[in-house]
């Protein structure tokens, strides 16, 4: 029935830069990626589209380098999203089995998880993801599949991720005037959690926070299964912003220091070091205090890790990252971050890599195509459920 | 530095001829930058029997003072050029120039300390002079002047963690917050002036006390009223003067004294527990008192209010109403406490009358042992022991969810700061902070 390949494309609109990432899903399901398009983001802020003309542009631009790269046609595009407004929580639902003999079906399963589904989520709120974590069959924790069990109360929790379903709908009519159809939309952090995290850190606890331009998302895992799940909507903007106003400089300048001179750490070296402007600049530029430089990064990027690890704490999480912290997206490049988030999280952090993907490894082994990349496998994920069920499983909200 | 005693401040182990003539020593110390201009200002004032000094780790503003005593904080330290902010240097400074300080204070009955919290001298050392004054015997009231709203966050949570702790030291804390001032001074007027009106509002007070202790008295109020009024209170009082003139004098004058911004909060009056009034006026009458006292009742009600009427010809026929309340914090309400000698180390009190303290945890000052330069803590009996170690104990354990100060972020509300590229952009608000506001600026980090 699938003789030819599949294609699965993850579409990222982001603040800085907008990525589509192709990918091929032969006979037996593995993935490999084909193409990459990208194009220089304007319109976006703080992961959401403020300005729809220059975007849909844009997208247009990174859609067709991709096509030309992969030599494909794209019509459909797993979207990732981002933004303020997207929530994660956890629920749990209950349910009491009727059947004669008290065993569990798949029917009690798909009951259960409805009324887990049946959250109070604030007014417009639309459930993006709702990823099972366990069940429990009556007060036995941690059963990954029930059917079959036998049993009186069958409870499962879920882990919601829900934003507005007015915001989240922006960008999809935004890809649909293009003459795309979205076959679903991912949870940006999400993606990362899928590209970054093998399935052995799943288990031991990891935490994968992903440092865009306008965001700041991050998804811990913990027994293989996602636990928390959240949006800080601060991001390298805010670190480039910080600089222009903090060194009067303007915000391309900005933006260059911060790429090639900052630190996430303090170093008590750099007291006294000035950065040297221009000398090509057509107005002169001044010199800039290296210590004031990364003394402005630090404390911002430390405020995003700190707010991050608060609301860990706050929900009991934050000593169980024994795998540790995974960091991708632009900002993951800033040299020392890791050591910083080393030292607020108490535990190991790392540069996470994409991996289980095949083709174009070397080119795309880098932190900002963490999250495209785990579009892809979401997609290829997703069609070879498809596959497996032989029936439609997901139907778009908005249709 | 030592000027001769006046006949006022003579030591009190005297004949007992001239003890019936005693009146009061007063001592004026103004610490600090805007310390030091009110004590230059009063000083210009016509008050016998009342020694101004001026103390300050800055050099230059001490040195155009020339009519009344200096001293110049802990110059090793600082080398006379001032605290820079720093509450801690300014209390390093008082507490390693506590002699000289114990000498300023020797001999006074009231120690009148006014400081501006929020820097470092002021913030740091008024506890510490506060602590010295009462240790050598004196009943220590203290003037607080809080910064404007303006001046920032950080600022003002400083002055309230030096109010906090000047609270704990002193009688008597009479708060002047110059935000207040808002409400007479508006946008327009001089800078100049507006310290002028906060000076005069310190003047009037202090005028007030020392007519209220020098004059002759119908009604006689005297020291001990005033030491009953605040001491053993450890918290925040509040001090209200007016003066009016003409055939309404007694109802205007109290309709001003009650419209005092000092007396904004109306819980202030509501919750006071003592409430001292004077009346002075050259030839007062019955009804006038009535007139005074009735409004002042229904605004105390559950006050024990103390009269006083003084017969002063300088004022011709004005009449001056003076007003000190004061709130007995809960824990001073067993009767031990109250005996407790005046120079035992109280706990600094969680009480606030009209300003938001929560958040303050024990200030620095309670919590660091006494410097060796000190005399070492008096001996106290087992039981007041007992007491304020449990007193202590209980309100540490309700302060221990409080993030302390220096950690609290917040807001700055009135300070114009400029959010960059995300002025347009729907705000970030986390934990009640706009996190597009550069994170530093909101630390209030210094880039110099």
């Amino acid at each position: 029935m699938f003789s030819s390949p599949t294609i699965v494309v993850g579409l990222e609109i982001g603040t800085s830069k907008i990525c589509a990432m192709v990918g091929e899903v032969d006979k037996s399901g593995a993935l490999r990626l084909i193409g990459v398009g990208q194009a220089k983001s304007r319109g976006v802020r703080k992961g959401e589209i403020v300005d729809a003309s220059p975007v849909e542009e844009d997208v247009r631009k990174a859609i067709a380098d991709a096509e030309e790269m992969a030599d494909v046609e794209i019509r459909s595009v797993f979207l990732g999203i981002t933004g303020d407004h997207i929530l994660g929580s956890n629920n749990r639902g209950v349910h009491t089995v009727l059947s004669q003999d008290r065993e569990i079906d798949a029917d009690d399963v798909q009951k259960v998880t409805q009324n887990a589904r049946a959250a109070t989520l604030p007014p417009g709120h639309h459930i993006i993801h709702a990823i099972r974590q366990y069940f429990v069959v009556d007060g036995q924790e941690g059963v990954v599949d029930p059917v079959g069990f036998a049993g009186r109360r069958l409870e499962v929790d879920l882990h919601l991720i829900h934003g507005n379903l007015d915001r989240l709908r922006n960008s999809i009519n935004l890809v649909n005037t293009l003459q795309l159809e979205v076959d679903n939309i991912v949870f940006n952090g999400l993606a990362a959690n899928l590209a970054l995290l093998s399935p052995e850190e799943k288990d031991l606890g990891a935490l994968v926070i992903d440092l865009g331009a306008g965001t700041t998302d991050f998804v811990l895992c913990r027994q293989g299964v996602i636990r928390h799940s959240g949006v800080l909507a601060v991001g390298g903007d805010h670190v480039t912003n910080d600089l222009a106003i903090g060194l009067k400089i303007p915000l391309h300048r900005a933006e260059w220091l911060k790429t090639n001179h900052g630190s996430a750490l303090a170093d008590p070296q750099a007291r006294g070091q000035s950065i040297p402007g221009a000398p090509d600049a057509v107005s002169p530029e001044k010199p800039v205090n290296l210590e004031h430089l990364q003394r402005i990064m630090s404390v911002r990027l430390e405020e995003v890790f700190t707010l991050i690890a608060r609301e860990l704490g706050a929900a009991g999480l934050l000593d169980h990252l024994h795998a540790g912290v995974f960091l991708c997206g632009g900002g993951s490049r800033t040299p020392g971050l890791a050591a910083l988030a080393e030292q607020i999280f108490q535990s190991p952090a790392v540069l996470g890599h994409a991996h289980a993907a095949s083709g174009l490894q070397s080119t795309l082994d880098q932190p900002e195509f963490a999250v495209p990349i785990g579009l892809v496998k979401f997609g290829a994920m997703n069609i070879k459920q498809q596959r497996d069920r032989r029936r439609p499983w997901w139907r778009p909200p908005w249709s | 530095m030592e000027t001769p005693p006046c006949p006022d401040t003579a030591p009190p182990a005297c004949a007992d001829s001239q003890l019936a003539q005693r009146t009061p020593a007063l001592t004026f110390i103004g610490l600090g930058g805007a310390g030091v201009n009110i004590a230059q200002f009063l000083a210009r004032e016509a008050l016998p029997g009342v020694r101004f000094a001026a103390v300050n780790t800055d050099a230059q503003s001490l040195a155009p003072l020339q009519q009344i005593e200096t001293h110049l904080l802990a110059a090793e330290i600082t080398r006379g050029l001032g605290a820079g902010g720093d509450p801690d240097l300014g209390r390093q400074a008082a507490e390693k120039d506590a002699a000289a300080l114990a000498r300023l204070c020797a001999g006074a009955d009231l120690v009148f300390v006014a400081a501006g919290l929020g820097g470092g001298t002021g913030t740091g050392a008024a506890p510490v002079l506060a602590r010295i004054a009462r240790e050598s015997g004196a009943l220590v009231l203290a003037f607080a002047i809080l910064p404007f709203d303006c001046e920032g966050k950080r600022r003002q949570n400083q002055a309230l963690a030096g109010l906090q702790s000047l609270k704990s030291a002193a009688d008597g804390v009479i708060c002047l917050p110059n935000q207040r001032l808002n409400r007479i001074a508006d946008e327009h007027t001089h800078l100049a002036d507006t310290f002028r009106i906060s000076n005069e509002f310190l003047a009037q007070t202090i005028r007030g006390i020392w007519r209220m202790l020098h004059r002759p008295g119908l009604i006689h109020t005297d020291f001990s009223h005033l030491r009953a009024a605040l001491q053993g209170r450890h918290t925040e009082s509040a001090f209200a003067t007016a003066q009016a003139a003409g055939p309404n004098r007694a109802r205007e004058a109290t309709e001003l004294l009650l419209a005092s911004p000092l007396l904004e909060d109306p819980a202030l009056l509501a919750h006071a527990d003592t409430a001292l009034v004077t009346i002075a006026a050259h030839n007062l009458t019955r009804g006038e008192i009535d007139r005074v006292l009735e409004p002042v009742n229904r605004q105390c009600q559950n006050a024990h209010i103390m009269l006083g009427a003084v017969l002063d010809e300088s004022l011709g026929d004005r009449i001056e109403i003076n007003l000190i309340a004061s709130r007995r914090e809960p824990a001073s309400a067993d009767p031990s406490r109250l005996n407790a000698p005046p120079s035992s180390p109280l706990p600094p009190s969680q009480e606030h009358l009209h300003l938001d303290l929560a958040g303050f945890s024990d200030a620095p000052e309670s919590r660091r042992s006494h410097p060796e330069c000190l005399p070492p803590p008096p001996s106290l009996a087992p039981e007041t022991t007992r007491q304020l170690y449990h007193q202590k104990h209980s309100a540490g354990s309700r302060l221990r969810k409080v993030i302390p100060p220096r950690f609290r972020q917040q807001q700055l509300p009135l300070e114009i700061i400029s959010k960059g590229r995300f002025e347009k952009s729907d705000p970030t608000i986390r934990h009640g902070e706009d996190l597009d506001i550069p994170t530093f600026k909101r630390r209030g980090i210094p880039l110099n």
